[in-house]
């Protein structure tokens, strides 16, 4: 069987829609906007920090994705990796314009591993904003590797096949973004204390 | 040495976490660094259950989009409120028609009944995320019975004959949609039986109104389509594809007499449409190359410093097999980091490479870009680019 058999890809009724869609059957796509409009924002959300830049770039997803249609080929992947992957291009462009010094990587602080304070801190005021406010420092693959495994819920291997990469390699990315973030948070805790 | 064992470390903890994610485990006996980790990512899944688009947004942007998109498909199939016409109890259709001299009465009556309809559909709006979620319902599935109701409702309110054809018409190409899905899905005996449907909504069609040029028109591109589903369907749903297609033979005959063009006749041959893009499962994807977009460089976007610290993880690594290979992946996730994915306005492809980024295996943030070819010793497909989205740091 083709790696590129669209059914082993996708959902046979996400497979039939994009057909559809790709013929420029509106209604067919509509349907597809209906079906991943809150995890293309939820995507974007977590990588702006603000929902009015989430709202602002899913829309743009959706348009976006709508002229560039007819030239989706299944590659082995879920339809909605290609949804992020043009969400993923706003999210780059939006970032280079707003504000381009707010990776972490300068950051190589290391992590105080005998500090509680973060896990404390964890539950007791973080939520969804604070928290995308620190995914969005993160450099952009890890926030893809981020939110596909804990937004998502995608399993590694999935994770895996839809970045093209080996499975070790997304469970390094994965550590190396949980710790930034846990750094991150941990210095907004001290923050909040002070 | 001292870069090894934290390599070594990193990689146990990034096996031990792994592991305790998986199985849901507990932190119990971790270390502090394992316990904080996963803390974090427990939140991480339970901040995303409460982020949703508001109501307010998902309607006006869904809106905008069908009307980016294009007046092509009514608004009806699309499931959004129908465009306002020059009077807002009648439908869009029959509104720029003249009324055919009715009686004050009937005209009445027929206000009223549009009224009335109009309130059902208002008070329908309450389940509106049902009716949209059964649009792609399928013969045999829970929502099927949702979207039955729904296009009965819309029968009943189409004010006029004509706009019942209409209707009907639309209809019958939806059940002409459900067949086809339904062949792909290999489901044979119930895309004959939904075929045989399209029978009955082409006949109530014709009987609703005479025979008009829309009507043909429209019967003209169901043959066509009749007529591809049929030289591919397997021997079960023959049957009621072809009673379909002597169906809409039938209603083109009917309408060919109606409008005088000519005696009712057999028609003409079916004309195949184009072969689909998108092969339904098991078919290959077809990939052209003619339009593979232009490449262009972009050096720039990746910064000296990042090159540089990439060139000495790159350096440092262990020379082991495992760790030379997690090492350069490593490596190869930092730098795609910096990448972007190439999907301009209309087209979506390569916007070049970077060669100073550049190592033999597929770049990360292909990550999400759907573009890369599969994995293996073949050379780079040069239709490739064309597929959403690719690098611009590839060559």
């Amino acid at each position: 069987v083709s790696s590129l058999d669209p059914s082993l890809a996708d959902d046979p009724q996400v497979v039939a829609l994009v057909g559809r869609a790709v013929r420029r059957e509106q209604a067919a796509f509509a349907e597809l906007y209906d079906r991943y409009l809150d995890r293309v924002y939820r995507y974007v959300f977590y990588r702006t920090g603000n929902r009015t830049d989430a709202e602002d770039l899913t829309e743009q997803t959706f348009l976006q994705a709508w002229t560039a249609i007819e030239r989706f080929r299944w590659q082995g992947k879920p339809f909605l990796a290609w949804l992020y992957a043009v969400a993923h291009n706003l999210v780059i462009d939006w970032r280079r314009r707003s504000a381009p010094s707010q990776s972490l990587d300068d950051d190589e602080r290391p992590i105080d591993v005998e500090s509680t304070s973060a896990a404390r801190a964890l539950g007791q005021w973080i939520d969804a904003e604070l928290l995308a406010d620190a995914i969005k420092r993160l450099t952009p693959e890890q926030q893809q590797v981020i939110i596909l495994k804990f937004i998502d819920g995608f399993d590694t291997a999935c994770i895996a096949r839809v970045m093209d990469k080996r499975e070790g390699t997304v469970r390094a990315l994965q550590l190396r973004a949980l710790q930034r973030l846990r750094r991150h948070l941990e210095r907004q805790g001290e923050g909040m204390a002070i | 040495m001292t870069d090894m064992r934290a390599f070594d470390d990193d990689l146990l903890l990034a096996e031990a976490l792994e592991r305790t994610l998986v199985q849901r485990g507990s932190t119990a006996g971790g270390t502090p660094e394992l316990t904080g980790l996963l803390t974090l990512a427990r939140t991480l899944e339970a901040s995303a259950r409460g982020v949703a688009p508001s109501a307010e947004f998902r309607a006006a942007a869904r809106e905008r989009l069908v009307r980016r998109m294009g007046p092509v498909v009514s608004a009806s199939r699309l499931g959004v409120a129908p465009v306002v016409s020059a009077s807002p109890l009648r439908a869009p259709w029959v509104a720029g028609q003249p009324r055919r001299g009715l009686r004050p009465v009937v005209d009445r009556i027929a206000l009223w009944s549009a009224r009335l309809a109009a309130g059902i559909a208002t008070l329908s709006l309450a389940g509106a995320a049902a009716v949209n979620a059964s649009a792609s319902a399928l013969p045999g599935e829970p929502l099927y019975a949702i979207k039955q109701a729904g296009e009965a409702l819309a029968v009943q309110a189409a004010y006029g004959d004509e706009a019942r054809q209409q209707v009907l018409l639309r209809q019958a190409d939806t059940r002409l949609d459900e067949t086809a899905w339904l062949l792909e899905q290999g489901r044979d005996t119930e895309a004959a039986a939904t075929a045989l449907r399209y029978d009955e909504a082409v006949d109530r069609a014709a009987a609703a109104s005479p025979p008009a040029e829309a009507m043909e028109t429209t019967l003209q591109v169901d043959r066509a389509r009749l007529t591809e589903l049929l030289q591919r369907a397997p021997l079960p749903a023959r049957g009621g594809l072809e009673r379909a297609l002597t169906a809409t033979e039938r209603g083109l005959a009917r309408a060919k007499a109606a409008r005088g063009a000519e005696p009712a006749a057999p028609s003409e041959p079916p004309q195949p449409r184009p072969p689909e893009k998108i092969q339904p499962a098991g078919g290959a994807v077809e990939l052209d190359g003619d339009e593979a977009p232009a490449a262009v460089a972009s050096d720039d976007q990746i910064d000296v410093r990042q090159r540089r610290q990439a060139e000495g993880e790159a350096h440092a690594a262990p020379v082991g097999a495992e760790h030379a290979a997690a090492s350069s992946e490593a490596h190869q996730a930092e730098i795609d980091e910096r990448r972007q994915v190439a999907v301009d306005d209309g087209e979506v492809g390569s916007r070049g490479t970077s060669q100073a980024v550049a190592t033999p295996r597929a770049s990360g943030a292909d990550a999400l870009r759907g573009a890369n070819p599969p994995p293996g010793n073949k050379p780079p497909d040069p239709r490739a680019p064309r597929n959403p989205p690719v690098p611009r740091g590839r060559p």
